[in-house]
């Protein structure tokens, strides 16, 4: 009788287990985004960091039916980047000269993960074509993101947008509400209309919110002082570090210099004659003083808030990326005596181009992704296996401490995200 | 209490003082039972009797009953073997890993001496803490970042003084003089900013002088009849503060450029290291009871393992690379049981079983540290020959599986299984 008992309760347990797995079925998956879900990585769309987006490992690890993306060879699109060289200072740059190409233009249907490299909210709501750009590589004028998502028909839809409504402020060096930062009230409408046309579609919804723009490493690398090359300390003159030169003087220790001014920095822009410098000043585009800092941090605050509200009016979970990346930034992440950090180059967690992540970075995140689903959404994913992600992991190495983020490199980056 | 971490080899450094710990073959956390192979075939509920020289560990009050002078001389073999499998996120779901350090000796020597009808003095060198780990295969071996060795070792010297104050009891106590070391060996791993991947850019040994503090311990046995007796006894926690050098040896990594930075970010060679470890305090009493041919004994033992609450590892002038371990442990009971039959004048035999709780919460299970609850059975029997009398026991020690539950502060998650066998053999003598 005991033995009836227990195998009547195993297969309760096993009927449960079916049930909570069948809330979030992810047998025909779609991704909404831009970068981030695109599995862009070192500046690059590229078919060997495409296979470790976000997207592609949380249909991998829920046994997603044929899960399509848009892949690129290498050395993808635009070129990848990589790191040149260490020494004697830090260069990065494309790979290559030429381009990569697409791989799966042929497939006749949209593709699962429609996320596409620099769309806003605006563009995931209208955008179909852009010139040749990524947009229509991905969307093949087959309709906006939400219309191709809406015509998959899909059981479950992860929705990751937003980031390049406050990100070109970062990229650009300036925060100008309306022109490089979405209006909120906006960017709160065009979100909800979003939420609306996927809900249509009857699909499982899970989101994510937005990061904070300036603690990535694209602004959060280079100090706003004079390095030394050979010591790869600050150089001190009576016994205090010495600023660089901005377009109103000498920057205040609260500056972000973005990696943008690396290459400037490497012609002596920025840094006082008396230091072997130009003496003449970073423009602005390359610098985001205090006053931008609060501005589009008070954007990013007030899109996730308005994220949030959405996402809980609507039932749809929430994955608090922006909570990630800021204990990312205080206290990194320890992975078997591996100290991963938010660090440039050494922390294991963001490519080459500072802003996008590692194949690492993506699997950290979407076992994030998979702790809500499986605890907010019923479902029952196993986490990703980091091991071949790290090859084992990451302690910092001394950060270098002067860079050459390539005028090409940063180019294709403002190119990817409309950045004039 | 939170782990600071500085660093890059931060991790290597805590996981020194993690090494100070670890196996699971003896008592829970890194103490150790095995003093004498008559009480281990009690499974080493012993302190209601210590009717041999082993008292001066079990309970020093026992050293009072000892006639004439005694030798009590032997050893213990352990032979721990842990197994461990990974889950998600890492080292990954089904990942395998063994540890085998084969046989592990150590002493257990007691000498007393009745001064008088009433007063006896001893002293014993015996082993009541040591560790030892030491993971298969350490170049591959995925916790390689935390710990691939590990070792603990040292003796107590315990002069012991004993009084009976009437016939049927006796207290004593004894100074323990605690001479220990420290080994360990990792990886130090960093991301190769080329490959961005992480890659082995060191190993680091840990290896500490030979440390000395003094506790002490106490003891009282009764005896209200011919068939009870009853025993308490306490020892006191030892700090011991260890100086020692942390040897770095930078290791290749395929591109020169990083390997210049390593060198200069790592220390180079040998670089002083301190760090401490305070050991429980152990609080024991016991009842035994003899019928005819039998005695029976039952024994609560209390370490207070609340004094292991964390590990400062602190490099000489190198604050970023210094941290403290959380290790929080809480204090634990040991249920001990054994049962002796005396077969006849030359032979008598023994059986017995334990149960150890682990004081170790599971945010603190790790490579260096996978402790358990374990379950011990004991079987062990004695041969006497005039005045010498020859003891063996022997223990299995089974530890229940342990998962880390996904809250590993290493972040290494898995199931740890480990079990252990220990022959003991102890030489006694009469004059």
């Amino acid at each position: 009788m005991r033995r009836v008992r227990s195998g009547l309760l195993a297969l309760a347990l096993v009927s449960s287990a079916g049930s909570a797995f069948a809330q979030v079925d992810l047998s025909n998956y779609v991704s909404v985004g831009d970068s981030l879900a695109a599995g862009f990585s070192s500046g690059s769309l590229v078919e060997t960091h495409q296979r470790y987006s976000v997207p592609a490992l949380l249909a991998r690890q829920g046994g997603a039916r044929d899960f399509q993306q848009p892949t690129v060879s290498e050395p993808g699109i635009p070129v990848e980047l990589a790191l040149v060289t260490l020494s004697p200072v830090t260069v990065i740059a494309p790979k290559a000269s030429q381009p990569g190409s697409p791989t799966n233009l042929a497939l006749p249907r949209p593709y699962n993960n429609l996320a596409v490299p620099g769309a806003s909210s605006i563009d995931a709501l209208e955008r179909v074509r852009d010139r040749g750009g990524l947009h229509d590589l991905i969307l093949r004028g087959l309709g906006t993101q939400t219309q191709q998502a809406g015509a998959l028909q899909p059981s479950f839809v992860t929705l990751w947008i937003g980031n390049n409504d406050v990100l070109g402020a970062a990229i650009a060096g300036r925060a100008v509400d309306g022109v490089t930062l979405t209006p909120t009230s906006v960017f709160a409408d065009v979100y909800r209309q979003i939420v609306a046309l996927l809900q249509a579609t009857g699909a499982r919804i899970v989101a994510a919110n937005l990061l904070d723009v300036t603690a990535i490493p694209f602004v959060t690398t280079i100090p706003p002082v004079v390095v030394n090359p050979a010591t790869r300390q600050p150089m001190q003159v009576d016994g205090a570090n010495v600023a660089l030169i901005g377009p109103n003087g000498p920057l205040a220790s609260n500056t972000l210099v973005t990696l943008a001014a690396s290459s400037l920095l490497a012609r002596g822009v920025g840094i006082p004659k008396e230091l072997g410098g130009a003496g003449t000043p970073l423009p602005d585009e390359v610098l985001l003083d205090a006053g931008e800092q609060a501005t589009i941090r008070e954007h990013v605050t007030a899109d996730n808030r308005a994220i949030a509200e959405i996402c809980s009016a609507a039932g749809i979970p929430l994955v608090d990326l922006n909570a990630v990346l800021n204990d990312l930034n205080a206290h990194g992440r320890e992975v078997g005596g591996i100290r991963l950090t938010s660090d440039f180059l050494t922390g294991g967690i963001f490519s080459y181009d500072g802003v996008h992540l590692t194949d690492l970075g993506h699997a950290l995140l979407a076992n994030e992704w998979i702790d809500v689903i499986n605890q907010q959404a019923g479902g029952s994913l196993p986490l990703v296996d980091l091991s071949p992600f790290l090859s084992a992991s990451a302690a910092a190495a001394r950060r270098p401490a002067t860079f050459g983020f390539s005028s090409e490199a940063w180019d294709n980056l403002r190119e990817v995200f409309g950045v004039r | 209490m939170t782990r600071s971490k500085k660093g890059v080899t931060t991790g290597a450094l805590f996981a020194l003082g993690l090494g100070l710990v670890a196996p699971h073959a003896r008592a829970a956390g890194f103490a150790t039972f095995e003093q004498g192979a008559q009480g281990m075939g009690f499974a080493g509920a012993f302190t209601a009797q210590s009717s041999d020289p082993s008292a001066i560990f079990h309970n020093a009050a026992g050293v009072g009953f000892l006639k004439g002078r005694q030798f009590y001389l032997g050893g213990t073999l352990i032979n721990p073997s842990t197994n461990f499998t990974g889950d998600d996120p890492y080292p990954g779901a089904g990942r395998l890993e063994n540890q085998d350090v084969g046989f592990t000796p150590f002493p257990s020597l007691y000498y007393t001496q009745a001064l008088s009808d009433r007063l006896v003095i001893g002293a014993g060198l015996h082993v009541p803490f040591r560790l030892e780990t030491r993971w298969q295969n350490p170049e591959t071996f995925t916790g390689r970042y935390i710990s691939t060795r590990a070792q603990l070792k040292g003796v107590a010297l315990n002069p012991t003084i004993a009084y009976r104050l009437a016939d049927r009891l006796a207290i004593g106590g004894g100074l323990d003089i605690r001479f220990t070391s420290v080994e360990l060996d990792r990886f130090v791993p960093a991301v190769n900013p080329f490959t961005l991947r992480v890659v082995d850019v060191a190993s680091v040994a840990l290896r500490s002088d030979t440390a000395t503090n003094f506790g002490f311990n106490l003891g009282v046995l009764a005896k209200p009849s011919e068939s009870w007796s009853v025993g308490a006894s306490y020892r006191r926690k030892v700090k011991q503060d260890y100086t020692g050098v942390a040897t770095f040896t930078l290791l290749p990594t395929g591109s020169a450029q990083f390997d210049a930075i390593m060198s200069q970010t790592l220390p180079s060679g040998a670089v002083p290291v301190t760090t401490s470890v305070t050991y429980p305090s152990l609080f024991s009493v016991g009842l035994a009871y003899k019928w005819h041919d039998w005695t029976f004994e039952g024994d609560a033992n209390h370490y207070a393992w609340s004094s292991f609450d964390a590990l400062p590892i602190t490099i000489e002038n190198r604050p970023e690379l210094s941290s403290v371990v959380a290790e929080q442990y809480a204090d634990a009971w040991q249920f001990r049981f054994g049962a002796e039959r005396v077969l006849n004048e030359v032979w008598s035999i023994r059986g017995g079983y334990f149960f150890d709780r682990t004081p170790s919460p599971v945010e603190s299970v790790s490579v260096l540290l996978p402790d358990a609850s374990r379950h011990g059975f004991a079987a062990g029997a004695t041969w006497r020959s005039g005045r010498l009398h020859v003891d063996g026991a022997s223990w299995y020690v089974k530890s229940k599986a342990r998962s880390t539950e996904g809250v590993s502060r290493d972040a290494f998650d898995g199931t740890y299984e480990s079990s252990a066998l220990t022959l003991g053999l102890s030489l006694g003598w009469r004059f």
